[in-house]
């Protein structure tokens, strides 16, 4: 049975690793959410996704309590969560700490950055030191991305970072964005799909895949912010093989986030 | 379970949407069948490019020749000027089994007030058929005003995107008539929450293609966490039901 017959029959993912790579928790004041993590993980669990990668870009005035939460969760969770560290340029005293902090604890796997609620460059000087950082630790960076601009900007990130592995969250977000990403993920060994895109754009997996390669594809939903159901949907109704699914779903995770390496 | 997604569309638009789709009806009923999508309300975008009378009769063309494809057919609030009339669009939207209107009121440039939308409803109110319109095209406060000055016309809400649901949920709180497509309305758990909240009866099955993923739609349903009954609701029930039983 493949993988999308499976699905049908039992609405969840049975026995492919499977990494939602791009979770939130935290409350969203813009628009209606669910602001109880716990929901979420309920929701990864019912789908049979393995594991789930969580970061907090909503608490913005306490520094790191946003990373204190994810933390919390991740030690609650059984090896089921690990966290993005989240560092603000705005925060930019002590980051080198509260990496180190992050680290040490032993449950979170990457960092996340986020321009656009700063109000800043993908190549601003902290985002850019951090990447380095990212790149001797071995930790991907999973940089939130919206529109063709920002393509520009992040492939001066990737070759100034050679040793860092950068996600390109949301594919770009617009469609000419999310074309350009594809091209960048084929072109720069470092840059990878953040395939968590917010616009369902049709077969944009098929065109990844031919242009950038299966291997280049990372799943998430974006939960709590958008639904895990959906986002699954658009790998797996996609006119792929199982082989290049299960990159996508949870292989590339597995390859690329220390903390997941040798997980089954 | 059966799928009829209410809200897929053919033809090509002046600026191409996305190099990625090729929008025919060839195209599109292979991606339902991939999808497991049994029916499809379909619109030909000249509809809105070239106008209602050149985009239905198109439509009407497909779907006569592709029985799986339900006609939608766009109108305007100029029946007379854009239609030929209340009498010539009623036959010719009967002749076609028409399966609902739809308005582009900004794409089009009209005002979709009560006051221009009076021979709109009266031509649903007949044809059993509901209105729908994207989000992106009209303001939540006239879907307000529409649905409460037109009680007996239903209206379908599509494309709504994951942050537009605090604008609508108060307007469905009030207005029986409304109901929501599924396709984008995908907020983190947004069919459990509106279930629970307004229950199943409001929503109906859409995707959006071929622009919008279909599978993405199709999984968002039937991985949801609601039961068998609420979904099949979404999945076609509640869209007969506005369609006077529609018999498929």
């Amino acid at each position: 049975m493949s993988i999308r017959e499976d699905f049908l029959k039992n609405r969840s993912l049975g026995d492919v690793f499977t990494v939602d790579h791009h979770t939130h928790c935290g409350g969203v004041g813009v628009f209606r959410s669910e602001s109880d993590y716990a929901v979420v993980q309920q929701e990864l669990i019912r789908l049979d996704i393995d594991v789930g990668i969580v970061s907090n870009v909503c608490t913005y005035d306490i520094p790191n309590a946003g990373n204190d939460m994810v933390q919390q969760i991740a030690e609650a969770s059984n090896g089921r969560i690990f966290g993005q560290i989240f560092l603000r340029a705005g925060d930019e005293a002590g980051y080198e700490e509260e990496i180190d902090r992050r680290v040490k604890s032993g449950v979170f796997t990457g960092i996340k950055l986020h321009p656009v609620i700063e109000n800043r460059d993908i190549d601003d000087p902290f985002y850019c030191k951090v990447c380095g950082i990212a790149g001797e630790l071995g930790y991907p960076v999973l940089f939130h991305t919206w529109g063709l601009r920002d393509m520009g900007i992040i492939a001066d990130v990737a070759k100034k970072c050679p040793k860092t592995v950068i996600f390109i969250g949301h594919c770009g977000g617009e469609l000419d964005a999310s074309l350009r990403a594809g091209e960048l993920a084929a072109q720069y060994d470092n840059l990878y799909l953040d395939f968590t895109c917010t616009r369902g754009y049709a077969n944009l997996l098929e065109y990844y895949v031919k242009t950038a390669s299966a291997e280049k594809i990372l799943f998430g939903s974006d939960a709590n912010w958008n639904s895990v159901t959906s986002s699954l949907g658009r790998v797996l109704f996609a006119d792929l093989t199982d082989a290049e699914m299960r990159l996508i779903l949870g292989g590339n995770a597995r390859r690329l986030y220390p903390k997941l390496q040798g997980k089954a | 379970m059966k799928l009829i997604d209410c809200n897929t569309r053919v033809g090509r638009t002046q600026a191409p949407i996305s190099p990625l789709v090729t929008p025919t009806a060839d195209a599109l009923l292979q991606r339902m069948d991939v999808c497991g999508v049994s029916y499809a309300f379909c619109r030909h975008d000249a509809g809105r490019e070239q106008g209602p009378r050149d985009g239905d009769a198109r439509i009407i063309e497909i779907c006569a020749a592709k029985p799986r494809l339900k006609p939608v057919l766009t109108v305007t609030p100029l029946i007379r000027e854009d239609l030929g009339g209340m009498e010539t669009f009623l036959t010719r939207a009967k002749a076609c089994n028409a399966a609902a209107l739809r308005i582009y009121p900004k794409g089009m440039g009209f005002s979709a007030a009560p006051y221009a939308m009076e021979e709109i409803a009266e031509i649903a109110e007949t044809l059993s058929v509901p209105v729908m319109v994207d989000m992106a095209e009209i303001e939540a406060e006239t879907i307000a005003n529409l649905a409460k000055t037109f009680p007996r016309m239903n209206m379908i809400v599509t494309e709504i995107y994951y942050r537009n649901l605090r604008n609508l949920c108060p307007i469905f709180r009030h207005c029986d008539n409304l109901y929501l497509e599924t396709g984008m309305l995908k907020t983190f758990h947004s069919l459990e929450d509106l279930c629970s909240l307004y229950g199943a009866e409001r929503l109906v099955f859409g995707s959006g293609a071929p622009y919008q993923d279909m599978g993405a739609a199709v999984a968002h349903l039937l991985a949801a966490d609601i039961c068998d009954d609420e979904k099949e609701l979404i999945a076609s029930g509640n869209i007969k039901r506005l369609c006077g039983g529609l018999q498929i």
